[in-house]
């Protein structure tokens, strides 16, 4: 299937350096989207609004205090419209909200709706702003134990290096390694959103789950707390068996992994099953246990050593699948239209080629491309009107129309959608394309 | 669309949130676009400043992705015409070509790129960012139209124009000349 552009402006010109570009360019590193949020932030001027300058002014003088007791203790009376009070044991509010520790010990910050986050000695963390509702603190390195009291309209958020989490009533440690650009967070209980620069969707954490982020080798990893971390074999080849054949964790990469991948990496039948449709003699890479360990570059590198043109051409349908995912995953877009484009020439009866029209929609929508998408999500309902995505597909066709202001066409489907799915995820949204906010 | 409302109201943890979930894709499009690093990372932060200072134009708050991709793309043209217009002037920016290679790419490579950038500044800001948004970004020629506000007719005319001229500019130059005799294929990425 041809995804290119047409040939009525001529053919693409200097091919093979369009591409080079595509491979070199274009990766922001975390130095830059760290930096660039200062600087963007600190030109803006806006103020802090969850208690603003009137709080920092508050800190300077019960500060100095502080120091001399070793007890860092700010206080404002509680009413309707001033914020949390704070007390820093083990420590005290520095200008700026900077929270200084006593050198024998991490601080602790106290919160008087009883919310605490404890800091690890080497923590450089910052108390950005606080009100009735919570408060915004702000780590650039080390670890917190973090504590929210679980109240209504609580709204707490935790930033640890470019990633942002958001908290309601929960208890969790974050770590946040700026020289390993490495994001650790371990749920004990409640649920987090976790925003950041690897997905464009915040990524939900519930008790009991751990995360990690390697932001250099952009990997994304969720696990059940207390199983060990995946490791990264030399080569993916070598692994001899795959985290997701484990018990117990398929039901931990279904929050990160689409059901079509715990189904090809799931179980050994399933997947000779499918070597048989697909073909016994294809080499089996065993990307589909890569992709459950969260080794989306590793693959995507491991198929352009290789040649993608081959992989696309002899993988079998479970790696040629994986790899579509991990190319998504990983962002190397054009990789995973070629892989889902080739799933779909060459195993057109297979379940995950119809899927596959779903995530292309998906693709061109991430790329800014509305109307592909639509033609895509519309192919993938006509192919399988009572698929996994059937749902997913039709609400996003519904919000794209509406972007796009075609009002009558969103209105269509908004009917539809909330004659098949009356409880769906999009049928409020539905409910008001129809009846009016 | 509380994002967008946070935004509205000028609220600080907003910008940082629209920043670290959208600058990886502005900056992604300028870097491919300019092929320097430096320019890519201040114009990204340019495009912000203006999206955050115009956001209360934004008519549809679950169209933000868009607003801040239309955005970057009005600057970068913005900014492709002013440096063409320095560039006219002065016969070059700064005298020296700007950095066009990302680390640890090979020198083979890097010299190739940094020929191909340096052939697309012969572009007009508009051909360029048309050959660019079709190319590179792979956009349909509708996309590329309601991006730029130009016709059907007038996108066809730019890529076609941009694509005659890279190619004939690329014959002119020995080396590039010869990677694209040779397909590209014996050191590709």
């Amino acid at each position: 299937m041809d995804l290119r552009p047409g040939a009525d402006t001529g053919a693409a010109p200097a091919d093979a350096l369009v591409e080079r570009i595509r491979a070199q360019r274009g990766r922001m590193t975390t130095r830059q989207l760290v930096d660039g949020a200062h600087v963007v932030v600190a030109r803006l001027g806006w103020s802090r609004r969850l208690g603003g300058r009137r709080w920092l002014s508050r800190t300077v003088a019960p500060a100095a205090l502080m120091a001399v007791v070793g007890l860092a203790v700010w206080t404002i009376v509680r009413d309707r419209t001033r914020p949390i009070a704070l007390v820093v044991a083990g420590g005290r509010l520095a200008g700026g909200g900077r929270v200084e520790a006593d050198p024998r010990g991490g601080a602790t910050l106290e919160f008087s709706d009883g919310t605490e986050v404890a800091l690890s000695p080497d923590a450089r963390t910052e108390v950005r702003s606080i009100d009735r509702h919570g408060a915004r603190v702000v780590m650039s390195a080390g670890t917190a134990h973090v504590d929210v009291a679980h109240l209504e309209g609580a709204r707490w958020f935790v930033d640890a290096g470019p990633f942002s989490i958001h908290v309601t009533g929960t208890a969790f440690t974050v770590s946040w390694n700026p020289d390993g650009e490495r994001l650790d967070v371990d749920m004990e209980r409640g649920t987090v959103e976790i925003d950041g620069p690897l997905s464009d969707r915040a990524i939900p954490l519930r008790s009991g789950q751990h995360l990690t982020v390697k932001v250099r080798e952009r990997e994304t990893v969720v696990r059940e707390r207390g199983q060990p971390a995946p490791e990264t074999p030399a080569t993916i080849a070598a692994t001899t068996k795959g985290p997701a054949e484990d018990a117990g964790q398929t039901d931990v990469e279904s929050r990160m992994l689409p059901r079509p991948v715990l189904e090809r990496a799931g179980s050994k039948a399933t997947r000779a099953a499918r070597q048989k449709a697909g073909g016994a003699d294809r080499p089996e890479r065993r990307w589909a246990a890569a992709l459950a360990q969260g080794q989306f570059e590793t693959i995507v590198g491991e198929a352009e050593r290789i040649g993608v043109d081959s992989c696309l051409a002899d993988a079998g349908e479970s790696d040629l699948a994986a790899l579509a995912d991990a190319a998504r995953y990983a962002r190397h877009t054009e990789v995973a239209r070629r892989a889902l484009a080739a799933l779909r020439a060459r195993f057109p009866d297979a379940p995950a080629a119809r899927d596959a029209a779903f995530l292309l929609g998906r693709l061109e929508e991430t790329a800014g491309a509305p109307s592909k998408a639509c033609e895509w999500y519309d192919r993938y309902l006509s192919e399988s009107p009572a698929g996994t995505y059937a749902s997913e597909a039709l609400g996003r066709d519904m919000d794209l129309a509406q972007a796009t202001y075609r009002a009558g066409r969103a209105e269509e489907i908004a009917h539809e959608y909330l004659r098949r799915f009356p409880q769906g995820t999009y049928a409020a949204r539905a409910r008001t394309i129809v009846h009016g906010p | 669309v509380a994002l967008v409302h946070a935004l509205t109201a000028r609220e600080e943890w907003a910008a940082r949130l629209a920043w670290n979930r959208y600058a990886p894709m502005v900056y992604g499009l300028l870097d491919r676009a300019l092929g320097s690093a430096g320019e890519s990372e201040d114009l990204t932060q340019e495009v912000f400043l203006r999206v955050f200072a115009r956001i209360h134009t934004l008519r549809d708050p679950a169209a933000l992705r868009s607003f801040i991709y239309s955005s970057a793309l009005r600057m970068l043209r913005w900014h492709l015409r002013a440096k063409r217009v320095r560039r006219l002037l002065s016969l070059s920016d700064s005298g020296e070509l700007p950095d066009r290679a990302s680390p640890g790419v090979d020198s083979e490579g890097r010299d190739l790129l940094r020929r191909f950038y340096g052939l697309l500044d012969e572009l007009g800001a508009n051909e360029r960012t048309a050959f660019l948004l079709r190319h590179v970004e792979g956009l349909t020629l509708d996309e590329i139209g309601t991006l730029t506000g130009a016709s059907l007719a007038t996108v066809k005319r730019r890529i076609r124009r941009a694509s005659d001229r890279v190619n004939v500019l690329a014959q002119g130059d020995a080396e590039l000349a010869q990677y694209l005799g040779e397909g590209g294929a014996a050191d590709g990425p």
